[in-house]
């Protein structure tokens, strides 16, 4: 076979699997969305999820395993050291799980995404000062300090919200800034500043809608973060303070008994992972949908 | 191209640089591979446990559901002796967790092999008596490196002789005479021990800035140490006091007086002597010492007592109770201490044994805030004042002037107690290795001898709902539990299942859960009035009145309960002589414990570990032990 | 070095918001005379800014501190444990790479098939599942089930395997992620089209154009790699008994022992500004089009 031949059979080939990619990508991630909403519908609906009470159990009933692996059908995924039921707790810690990343994002996201806007529309040294303290925020080993004030301070709901946004609000910063910095160029801006408009209308009425894609992206990103952040940080005892049950302090609650009662730890982790899994399917499905060129500028971000 | 080999050559650089790199980080020491797990041949059985039988009157409290076979339960103790030669009572009895050994093992020739221990913490070496903490740093006796005077023995409540082999007790009650055995030679090649390091070791521990663990007792006593001759020293103390001789002279606990070399002192002064592994008189000596990594202590030759049978010891740190397990089971290591819930699926497993040591430890609950003293029993007022932990607004503590407030207090402290099922608790959770606890602080052998059936406290949550609604609270209360975390592995659990069961008669609980060091500012600071459940890691054979002794309203740590009543009582126990008398008193302090609840017992839970048959057929350990200790009577198997 | 000096401030704040230290060194009989002086010893009765400008000019002499708990020095502490923290994480780095980047370009080249979706599994089970999780499991089938490896500290080689493993799956998750996608983007870049139609046969088109301008990803994801190594090593090294600066940590939150915790932090933090330098510098040697 000639090399063009070769050359030219490669080529169908490789355009062929891109076509491929393309199709899949005007697929909507079903799996996403089913465990997503599973999971709110979860901690909405959590007194009705069973019967049992997530906080109170009967110690006679301890460390039964799960339907399928010899328990019974009181108690579908089993229970607990203190015989209460898991599934029960799972839809409670579901509560504890959303409302972080809601508040989480919602905090910390508009914050961060409002500093991204000022620092990348005003520039110079405000903008310098910005990326500063971005840069410090992006340095400090985050989760040793969020641990030691849930020593200190004792572990509690707040404290771990406030902690948890300050996280992230460092990667909303700069995406926001990055995505202004490039609007800020574009001629429709320029017209509207050139026709007096004030900077906060300007920003608002222009700047702001464009911006608002890519911060969607980062924050599916983030969901992801934000969750593991919370079930390590509830792992090693700063958390959601007990007996409100969270996932993190599910898994820690059960790895003495790893060997033993293997389903108490198993099941939170689990139900973890497919979590940040379907948000972060999420976040790249809605990536591709925006804008391809996103992912660059996402990446640049990240660094 | 040429832009190819460019990125090419950069490339390798990297690569080169970042193994160099890594080559300069890897210097990091390997140890030896734990010994290989034996192969696996059919276990040798060890000796099933036959407990010496209960020679006590009263009905020790049963211990709850079957053990498995190769597991001993703590047995119940005998009639306490007698230590000194004159009347002064002894207070506790031993026990021995371990299968009771023929007499006299047949000692091998040489030492030998490696043992790898577990344990959950290494802590720093600190080789100087008043830097030595209660533990684990205090560890270093456990671990027969150092020594004290006397030794409980394994098989019998009775001290018997280690370092000083003769021992005596004036008729008043005031003066101790101890005699060292004569030829014991420091490790390290620091001399003769002579009554001399004694001395120097003693006025160490409670001298000004010292953070040993019983320096209130010793300068309450106003103790004071006086060589005679070389081998021999007095110490004389102001009053008769039954806990201060088991205290210093025994080997129970952080608080007993360890001999160093002073010459060891002198040369190397304090800074270096904290730091330096050469010293000691016990049959091992320490090769190495890593914090948070491993100690290591190899047998010594020549040792006056009963030679180890393996050469090396190696305690290995690791945090994880599940990692523990799984280093056992994996043969990494042969001994690691195994939760209960865990022990049926250790011992299944071919090669390993689970046995008890120790005594069962108390686990209890401490309401906090009960701070109505407002000077000691001597007078001294009592700074700050108030505490600032005091609040009468607690239904658990009440108003220290108001009888009725006072009354309502102790219904509510009633009420919790009654609310736990403390079987619930020893069957599920502890699985069997434990029993109910009633009262505080005071775990077998001295249990057995003065327990008292009109003390068991039921189970009965009716009573506990009517109880806090006649003390004012018909709907209950709110309440914040802490549990501290450190000493026993199913703390937490325990922990909840107490918050568990009080939830379930309207006390509205909030669990905080926290390190015991976390905690102990707060505590010493007498800022809290809350709920506190506190684990004991393991018991031992220790008057439980030294412990609440040492708990008077002047020393820093204080549970949350500075009441005259109890303290009183103990004082009047110093001046006693007689057995008959103590239990006297001892009667009159339980019975008020009984009714106040002021501190609420919970359970006993038994300490287990997991051996490798192959490496322990046998292991006897001092009843003094609340820890894995005395590796010299680690028997192999023949 | 701005960022050093604020991390100095919020690591003095912090250790002194904490919880008074004392309390964790006096026996339960202490009295409290005793308890006030060490509390002088420790300096604790001076103004706080006194406090801090003694720290600043200790830690420009290279003086960290005494451990309150050890009493040994805090740079000697950390000195034995660095060794010990780099050489897993750098394992878990060598991992990530050796791991992630050829299942990243085998997803790539092979897109679509099984292999494809394998490694994309691969990669969102170590990305998306808890690193306290996978530890567990991986103790559990690997230490417990089957015995085939150790479970816990540093003993030899055999040790590393688990928590390397541990570590290094959610880098090696990153990197695969990466270069699929950034190779699959230059797969069908103009001038890589433009290559083959010249005739240039299609592996070599593939293995000098794309996978150079590929590999830059790596790169970018370096810095955030180091931020989930260090992160991921607190609970990694806790779990594993590994004796590295992640579980000295945790422990020395545990015992509110300041002085080794403000160490660990400065530490840490410095390592961290450091990687983010290097990776600059490469990525300026790498990729010359790109300017900093």
């Amino acid at each position: 076979m000639s090399i063009t031949t070769q050359a030219a059979i490669d080529a169908r080939r490789v355009r062929r699997g891109i076509q491929r990619r393309l199709i899949s990508m005007r697929r909507w991630p079903i799996s996403s969305f089913v465990v997503i909403g599973a999971i709110i519908l979860a901690a909405v609906f959590a007194p009705w999820v069973t019967s049992h009470d997530p906080i109170a159990g009967n110690l006679a009933d301890r460390q039964i395993p799960p339907l399928l692996f010899g328990g019974s059908s009181a108690h579908v995924l089993g229970t607990d050291n203190l015989g209460r039921d898991i599934l029960s707790r799972i839809a409670y810690g579901a509560r504890i799980s959303v409302l972080v990343a809601t508040i989480t994002l919602g905090v910390g996201g508009a914050l961060g995404s409002l500093i991204g806007l000022i620092s990348g529309y005003a520039g110079g040294w405000v903008d310098e000062l910005i990326m500063r303290m971005v840069d410090i925020k992006f340095s400090l080993p985050l989760i040793l300090i969020a641990l030691a004030l849930a020593v200190i301070l004792g572990p509690s709901l707040p404290l771990l919200l406030g902690l948890l946004a300050f996280l992230i609000w460092g990667s909303f910063a700069r995406q926001a800034r990055a995505q202004t910095m490039l609007l800020k160029e574009m001629d429709y801006v320029k017209l509207a500043k050139v026709a007096g408009a004030s900077p906060v209308r300007v920003v608002g009425r222009h700047i702001l809608p464009g911006v608002m894609n890519t911060i969607l992206v980062v924050a599916t990103m983030q969901v992801g973060s934000v969750i593991l952040a919370e079930a390590s940080l509830s792992f090693l005892g700063a958390g959601v303070p007990p007996p409100t049950p969270s996932w993190g302090s599910m898994v820690a609650e059960g790895r003495l008994y790893i060997n033993t009662a293997w389903w108490v730890s198993l099941v939170p982790g689990l139900v973890i992972g497919l979590l940040v899994a379907s948000t972060t399917l999420l976040g790249d499905w809605l990536r591709d949908r925006l804008d391809p060129r996103l992912r660059q500028a996402v990446a640049d971000s990240q660094r | 191209m040429n832009r190819y080999v460019k990125f090419t050559c950069r490339g390798v650089l990297l690569g080169f640089a970042a193994a160099l790199l890594g080559a300069l980080l890897a210097c990091g020491t390997s140890e030896p591979t734990a010994t290989a797990p034996a192969a696996k041949q059919p276990a040798p059985t060890i000796a099933a446990a036959t407990p010496t039988a209960p020679a006590t009157k009263q009905p020790a409290p049963t211990i709850a559901a079957a053990t498995p076979t190769a597991v001993t339960a703590p047995t119940a103790a005998a009639t306490p002796t007698a230590v000194p030669a004159a009347p002064a009572p002894t207070a506790t009895a031993a026990a021995t967790a371990t299968p009771a050994p023929t007499k006299a093992p047949a000692v091998p020739s040489k030492p030998q092999g490696t043992l790898t221990v577990a344990l959950s913490e290494i802590s720093f070496p600190a080789m100087v008596p008043s830097k030595l903490p209660v533990s684990p740093g205090g560890l270093i006796h456990r671990w027969r490196v150092y020594e004290t005077a006397l030794n409980w023995a394994s098989d019998k409540p009775e001290l018997e002789a280690r370092l000083t082999d003769e021992w005596s007790i004036d008729p008043t009650g005031t003066i101790y005479t101890l005699k060292i055995r004569q030829g014991i030679q420091h490790h390290g090649g620091w001399g003769e021990l002579t009554a001399e390091d004694f001395k120097w070791s003693f006025e160490d521990e409670i001298k000004e800035g010292s953070i040993h663990s019983s320096i209130g007792l010793a300068r309450e006593a106003g103790a004071k140490v006086e060589v005679i001759d070389k081998y021999t020293f007095k110490v004389t103390i102001k009053s008769p006091n039954v806990f201060f001789f088991e205290t210093y002279f025994g080997n129970a606990g952080g608080a007993t007086t360890k001999f160093f070399s002073k010459k060891r002192h002198e040369t190397l002064g304090e800074e270096k002597a904290t730091l330096d592994l050469t010293g000691g008189t016990g049959p091992f000596k320490f090769v190495k010492w890593e914090q948070g990594n491993e100690a290591v202590i190899e047998a010594v030759p020549g040792y006056y007592g009963r030679a180890p049978q393996y050469q090396t010891v190696r305690i290995v740190e690791m945090k994880e109770a599940a990692g523990q397990i799984a280093a056992l089971q994996s043969g990494q290591v042969d001994v690691a201490i195994v939760p209960a819930p865990l022990a049926k699926n250790v011992s299944n497993q071919a090669g390993l044994a689970v046995r008890g040591f120790g005594v069962p430890g108390s686990q209890r609950l401490y309401p906090q805030g009960q701070f109505c003293m407002k000077q000691t029993l001597d007078g001294k007022p009592l700074t700050p004042d108030p505490r600032p932990g005091y609040d009468p607004k607690k239904p658990w503590v009440g108003n220290c002037d108001d009888p009725a407030s006072q009354e309502n207090a102790r219904k509510v402290r009633n009420a919790m107690s009654v609310a736990i099922d403390r079987k619930s608790m020893v069957a599920n959770i502890l699985s069997g290795y434990g029993q109910p606890s009633y009262l505080p602080e005071v775990s077998p052998p001295l249990l057995d001898q003065i327990f008292k059936p009109k003390w068991t406290i039921p189970y009965d949550p009716a009573k506990a709902k009517a109880l806090i609604k006649e003390a004012g609270y018909p709907n209950g209360f709110d309440a914040l539990l802490r549990i501290t975390t450190g000493d026993h592995p199913l703390e937490t659990e325990m922990g909840q299942a107490v918050a568990q069961f009080l939830t379930g008669v309207g006390i509205n609980v909030k669990i905080e859960v926290l390190t015991y060091n976390a905690n102990r500012p707060d505590v010493v600071a007498r800022k809290l009035s809350d709920l506190w459940f506190r684990s004991g890691g393991g018991g031992s054979a220790e008057a439980p009145e030294t412990v609440q002794l040492r708990r008077n309203p002047e020393n820093a740590f204080n549970p949350g309960l500075e009441v005259e009543k109890p303290l009183q009582i103990i004082r009047k126990m110093d001046g006693l002589k007689t057995a008959a008398e103590l239990n006297a008193a001892r009667d009159e302090l339980y019975d008020w414990y009984y009714h106040t609840q002021a501190i609420i017992p919970v359970v006993l839970a038994q300490q287990l570990i997991g051996v490798r048959t192959s490496k322990v057929s046998a292991w006897t350990m001092s009843s003094g032990a609340g820890s894995i200790g005395d590796f010299e009577y680690v028997e192999k198997p023949k | 070095m701005v960022t050093m000096l604020v991390v100095t401030m919020v690591v003095f704040a912090l250790s002194r918001i904490q919880g008074d230290p004392r309390g964790v060194l006096l026996p339960e009989d202490a009295t409290l005379k005793q308890y006030e002086d060490f509390g002088k010893e420790l300096g604790l009765d001076r103004p706080v800014f006194v406090q801090y400008v003694i720290y600043i000019s200790r830690l420009a002499k290279g003086d960290l501190g005494k451990s309150i708990l050890q009493r040994k020095s805090v740079a000697e502490i950390l000195r034995l444990r660095i060794p010990n923290s780099a050489q897993l994480a750098a394992s878990a780095f060598i991992f990530s790479l050796l791991v992630g980047i050829p299942l990243g370009v085998m997803a790539a080249l092979k897109h679509g098939t099984g292999w494809d979706y394998g490694a994309r599994l691969f990669a969102m089970v170590g990305q998306a599942m808890p690193v306290f999780w996978i530890a567990l499991m991986l103790i559990f089938v690997f230490g417990v089930a089957l015995g085939w490896v150790p479970t816990s500290r540093k003993v030899d080689w055999t040790s590393y395997i688990l928590p390397t493993v541990t570590l290094g799956w959610f880098a090696a998750a990153g990197q695969l992620r990466l270069i699929r996608s950034s190779l699959l983007e230059v797969l069908q870049a103009e001038y890589v089209r433009l290559a083959r139609a010249k005739g240039v046969s299609g592996v070599l088109v593939v293995w000098k154009h794309a996978l150079r301008n590929a590999l830059i990803a790596p790169l970018t994801f370096a810095g955030l790699t180091l931020a989930g190594l260090i992160s991921g090593s607190i609970v990694v090294e806790t779990v594993f008994a590994w004796p590295g600066l992640g579980s000295l940590a945790f422990q020395a939150v545990s015992n509110s022992d300041y002085p080794i915790l403000q160490g660990v932090i400065l530490l840490i933090t410095f390592f961290y500004v450091l990687a983010n330098l290097l990776v600059d510098i490469l990525y300026l040697f790498l990729d010359p089009r790109i300017k900093v």
